[in-house]
């Protein structure tokens, strides 16, 4: 049962009529304490179902972590938990404590994953051509598929032939179930899952060597240093950074440092909609230029 | 005369018998608790140690009754929504918990309301109170059976052999 199935049985009913009729279309399902549930598809939005209480939410809450608060514990610390089937569920309200302790929930954001085989076929050649893998970096606002596409990279890589190490934090981009990907990541791929990403990467290069690293949401010098290991052992980065355009997110300085140590070759922007390319910028111009910068 | 002392023995193994049942029935909760306790240790293994969800943790803990509570939480209720629909289920002649007490019942509520509800050091003291609370309740209830094995076989061999007398 995905994450669609099981909100379906727990929404109001008219909520859960409303999520029925465009089940395929949904991107992210909303809520909150005395509203009604808010369904996002591509670019619109709906309001169904009377209003969720307190007490209802937290159980839905529980019902989605599968009654099992202390399994979900680490991740909640930061706001969100993943689901067998990759959708992430962040929650917010009311924190206890140094911030890490959610004591009362008053709204949840379940953002639905789905795998759309194919949608990186555009960016698949500057990824491997004739002379070799290139490292990429796609930097995208939240929610417009950039997981989506590193993960149809990973199977595309594989099934090309190659070892791909993914370095998967989060759950999202392999969604593990017991060490074992539930989504199709390929034949050849290695998946390092729940580990912080800067010793993920470094432990995959280590026992997996990997051709090609993927990468979801890295930000920081820690993961800019661990994505220059990889570089310097010869394999190919492919992974993703939020960011509103490719002039931002060059403003940051672990986004500088790895492009002057020519750590990426590409940047590609998401934008507008879901998995549209906005830009594509070669960085072997541009990163003399920063480098100067 | 023949017939009737042969009837008389039969009569005092019956009764015999009958005690030995009843003594039986106490001594199978001390059994029943005891495989709980380690059942619910294991399921500490499980939940706290390695992290399984909660259904996941009471399938691989090894205990009829905890088996039962992982099924019924398939429709993805909590353990203790399983626990109050199966309750009269498993405490049935022949369920799981047939034997268990109306205090054992309540360890167990506590138990099954707690599961999964709270962070990893809260599970971990539920947990361990459990435990005791079981392990105290089967040390009772093993005294218990020792003296009812007492008690209730002689009861039936008295009984028995009063009958007889009656008959002879």
């Amino acid at each position: 049962m995905d994450t669609v199935d099981r909100l379906m049985k727990l929404l109001p009913e008219e909520a859960a009529a409303a999520l029925a009729t465009r089940r395929e279309e949904v991107t992210e399902i909303r809520l909150r304490v005395n509203r009604p549930t808010q369904i996002v598809f591509d670019g619109t939005d709906t309001l169904a179902g009377a209003p969720i209480e307190a007490r209802r939410l937290r159980e839905i809450t529980s019902a989605l972590m599968d009654h099992s608060f202390y399994a979900r514990e680490t991740e909640l610390a930061r706001g969100f938990f993943t689901m067998a089937d990759g959708s992430r569920v962040g929650v917010c309200g009311r924190f206890a404590g140094d911030g890490t302790r959610l004591t009362d929930v008053g709204s949840v954001c379940v953002r639905i994953a789905r795998a759309v085989p194919g949608c990186v076929d555009g960016l698949m050649g500057l990824i491997a051509s004739k002379d070799g893998l290139h490292s990429l970096l796609i930097v995208s606002p939240p929610g417009l598929g950039k997981t989506t596409l590193l993960r149809d990279a990973a199977r595309q890589l594989s099934e090309g032939g190659l070892r791909v190490g993914i370095a998967d934090e989060r759950h999202e981009l392999a969604a593990c179930h017991m060490g074992v990907p539930t989504l199709d990541v390929g034949p050849r791929t290695d998946v390092a899952d729940g580990c912080p990403r800067p010793r993920a990467i470094r432990q995959l290069i280590r026992t997996m060597a990997p051709d090609v690293i993927v990468a979801d949401e890295i930000g920081g010098e820690a993961d800019a240093e661990a994505l220059a290991d990889a570089a310097r052992c010869g394999v190919a980065v492919v992974a993703s950074a939020h960011g509103r355009s490719l002039g931002e997110a060059a403003q940051r300085r672990w986004i500088r440092e790895i492009v002057t140590t020519r750590v990426l070759e590409t940047l590609v922007l998401l934008g507008e909609r879901p998995g549209h390319i906005v830009e594509i910028r070669s960085l072997n111009e541009r990163s003399a230029e920063w480098r100067r910068a | 005369m023949e017939t009737r002392i042969v009837l008389a023995l039969c009569l005092v193994l019956f009764s015999a018998l009958c005690g030995k049942t009843l003594a039986d029935g106490v001594r199978r909760r001390a059994a029943t608790l005891r495989q709980l306790s380690e059942g619910v240790r294991r399921l500490r293994v499980h939940m706290t140690s390695m992290f399984e969800p909660v259904q996941a943790a009471l399938e691989h803990a090894d205990d009829p009754l905890l088996t039962l509570i992982a099924g019924g939480m398939s429709g993805g209720v909590s353990a203790g929504e399983a626990w109050r629909s199966l309750e009269k289920k498993s405490t049935r002649r022949g369920g799981p918990a047939d034997s268990l007490i109306e205090a054992d019942r309540q360890i167990l509520t506590r138990l099954f309301d707690g599961l999964g509800q709270t962070g990893r050091e809260e599970q971990d003291l539920l947990l361990s109170e459990v435990v005791e609370a079981l392990d105290r309740q089967q040390q009772a209830a093993q005294v218990k059976a020792g003296e009812a094995d007492r008690l209730y076989l002689s009861l039936g061999l008295l009984i028995g052999l009063m009958l007889a007398l009656i008959v002879i």
